[in-house]
């Protein structure tokens, strides 16, 4: 039997301005490769959350030969109060005929902070988009959960 | 800001996983981690599947009784081949009836349509088994 639920509401919570160097290949065959993309650093503005991004981190992904990009970024964010956050992000690039490509990932984060407790429990989707060869924006969109009664708030 | 489209979620599938009894692993800076084996289920909707006995969900339960879902089990899609669903997520504590929501990745060679695709799952855990709905990233 199949249930079908009403779709969550999502909300934005900040938007990740991240500069990038060029990539470096790390392997080459007929199905595609795969490179290393340096992040070297950034910002991070929006209602949420402020910070920068921090030099070191990078992309690993995988250009495969039908045209699709996997993403998997790993770096770090830090918040214009000092908090230090995990960002490990994977999702996929891939043209769509006639309109934009699509460019979307799950961001996952993780963080040692009360303050910033609302990004461990909550489920994001990032909204990528490629400014140009060295700069990547991202819109980072909060999945409201299902609620209970004392369920999780992003106000709180 | 910047002119990226708004995300929308469009549901596809629901899914029933059946799930075995915790292992406990040990106690790491972030919490107690526990293994939760995945040993079958289906998915039912717009594009069907077989969870297959194979897969794992790498929990870390935290001291506010929150959970950290990093699982991975193996899927076969109808009319199509083997892919791993890669969910990560959270389910918190003080929801008495498990609800919890992750994103959902499909890896490997997903049928036209189905992969290269970011999803949201949310739903709810019981003793033996986790029911979620699948929406679809647009």
């Amino acid at each position: 039997m199949t249930h079908t639920l009403a779709a969550p509401p999502m909300t934005l919570v900040f938007t990740i301005d991240v500069s990038v160097e060029a990539p470096v290949v790390l392997s080459d065959s007929p199905v595609g490769r795969r490179v290393f993309i340096p992040i070297v650093g950034g910002t991070v503005r929006g209602p949420r959350l402020g910070g920068e991004v921090l030099a070191g981190g990078g992309d690993w992904a995988v250009e495969r030969a039908n045209g699709v990009m996997d993403i998997h970024a790993h770096y770090l964010i830090r918040s214009d109060d000092g908090v230090v956050i995990e960002v490990d992000n994977r999702g996929h690039w891939r043209e769509v005929p006639g309109g934009q490509p699509y460019f979307v990932t799950a961001p996952v984060f993780s963080v040692d902070s009360d303050r910033y407790r609302w990004l461990t429990h909550h489920v994001f989707i990032g909204m990528m988009h490629e400014v140009d060869e060295t700069r990547i924006t991202i819109d980072v969109y909060a999945v409201e959960p299902p609620r209970n009664a004392g369920g999780m708030d992003l106000d709180t | 800001m910047t002119p990226i489209a708004v995300p929308r979620l469009r549901w596809v599938a629901h899914a029933t996983v059946e799930v075995g009894t915790p292992i406990p692993l040990d106690v790491v800076p972030d919490g107690r981690r526990q293994l939760i084996p995945v040993q079958g289920g289906q998915v039912i909707g717009e594009w069907n599947g077989t969870v297959l006995d194979s897969g794992v969900d790498r929990q870390t339960v935290h001291d506010d009784g929150s959970v950290t879902i990093d699982a991975q089990y193996p899927v076969l899609v109808a009319g199509g081949a083997t892919v791993i669903f890669v969910a990560r997520g959270v389910r918190i504590a003080g929801d008495g009836d498990g609800a919890f929501a992750t994103s959902l990745l499909l890896e490997g060679e997903a049928p036209e349509g189905v992969g290269a695709t970011v999803y949201v799952a949310t739903g709810r855990k019981s003793v033996a088994a986790v029911e979620f709905d699948i929406f679809e990233v647009t």
